[in-house]
């Protein structure tokens, strides 16, 4: 167990300590994710302000971690605003110590409903485009989330992949490619691979991926 | 015999695309100041002012947000406020409690990017920080400079006094 772990685990023992170190992370989580999500979107205070029907100094007011004064009411317009659901859920204090272990705003990331994999990969209703067909059972990760023009579809009849990629970000783009196999799951690389290089497509991504797209073509 | 296509199902974690792994944001590191006799400054601090359970939790808990989103994020969200008037590099950890504590930090010093100092403890009373502490944590990042050895790796506020 790591030392941080060990040390959160002895001090919830304390009622007041817990419950303390609970509410003033919920407090950062929602104002940190509510910041995290609105710049995701390219939203300024004012766009999500304007949005949510109050002043920028309103939104400012809910990304400072100190605020606990949010309503319901409130959190759900800037979920319908932002195009995600909100949840609220009661959980154990045991959970908290690992997410607060990981927390990193990077992971408050949300996609909208448009870029949400869930609905991009409805079977048999996503044609194969111009781009290359995908082996079966290639598994593709890093599903970029931020989905826009140029749309690549990838679908083949009978496979069944993890999810499509519908939009690239801007700037160079890396696809890890992996075929599911009996022996384990074998990394594809560059071995039989059309190498393509996306652009021209908007997101806020592009910084954080690299090189090349490698995707293996569908063998003759 | 004909073999089952096997199909594949994405790991739950990988269908909810939300983010891509491939940002790793190191943890900053965390430091205290240690007076010249080598004590330690936070620690004394939270012992000195009789600081309540649930105040140290909150401090606990900001420091380690703190230690986990870059600054500007920091700043942003008004986890962090400053530069303190009449100081150019000292910062102070904003947290509502029962008491308004308001741990002095900065930047590095010595590597700015990585790394965060505290300087001094200090109580906020009406918006207004105690002169002595402000000097004390401008002069307390200059003798780190001059010395890294004058710190310690942060150690854990204790729950308890």
């Amino acid at each position: 167990m790591s030392e941080f772990r060990a040390n959160l685990k002895r001090e919830f023992e304390d009622k007041d300590y817990r419950d303390a170190y609970a509410e003033d992370y919920l407090n950062t989580f929602i104002a940190v994710q509510i910041k995290v999500l609105r710049e995701q979107r390219g939203m300024t205070q004012s766009d999500l302000a304007e949005k949510i029907g109050t002043k920028q100094a309103g939104v400012s007011r809910l990304e400072n971690v100190n605020y606990d004064s949010w309503k319901t009411q409130t959190l759900k317009k800037i979920a319908r605003a932002l195009d995600v659901r909100l949840r609220i859920s009661f959980e154990t204090f045991g959970t908290l110590i690992k997410e607060a272990e990981n927390f990193c705003p990077e992971s408050l990331k949300r996609p909208n409903f448009a870029s949400d994999p869930t609905f991009l990969a409805k079977e048999n209703q996503m044609p194969a485009l111009s781009a290359p067909v995908l082996d079966t059972n290639v598994f593709i990760r890093n599903i970029p989330v931020q989905v826009a023009a140029p749309t690549i579809r990838r679908w083949h009849e009978d496979e069944r992949l993890a999810s499509y990629l519908t939009g690239f970000p801007e700037g160079p783009v890396r696809i890890l490619a992996s075929r599911e196999s009996a022996s384990g799951r074998e990394e594809l690389g560059n071995a039989g691979a059309e190498k393509r290089t996306f652009s021209n497509a908007t997101s806020d991504l592009g910084s954080i991926l690299t090189a090349n797209a490698n995707i293996p073509a569908k063998a003759a | 015999m004909s073999k089952k296509k096997r199909k594949i199902e994405p790991p739950e974690e990988e269908h909810n695309a939300c983010v891509i792994p491939a940002k790793t944001v190191l943890p900053l590191k965390l430091w205290d100041f240690l007076t010249d006799r080598g004590r330690n400054v936070i620690l004394e601090w939270v012992k000195d002012d009789k600081i309540s359970v649930r105040d140290r939790a909150r401090l606990n808990q900001k420091l380690e947000r703190l230690c986990q989103m870059d600054f500007d994020a920091a700043i942003h969200t008004k986890l962090l406020a400053g530069p303190i008037a009449k100081t150019k590099h000292v910062y102070k950890l904003r947290i509502h409690g029962d008491v308004m504590l308001r741990p002095l930090l900065c930047r590095g010093p010595i590597n700015n990017t990585a790394e965060y100092t505290l300087l001094a403890g200090a109580v906020e009373i009406g918006d207004k920080l105690p002169d002595a502490a402000v000097n004390a944590a401008a002069e307390n990042r200059n003798t780190v400079i001059g010395n890294p050895e004058r710190r310690c790796s942060h150690v854990r506020i204790p729950s308890k006094s």
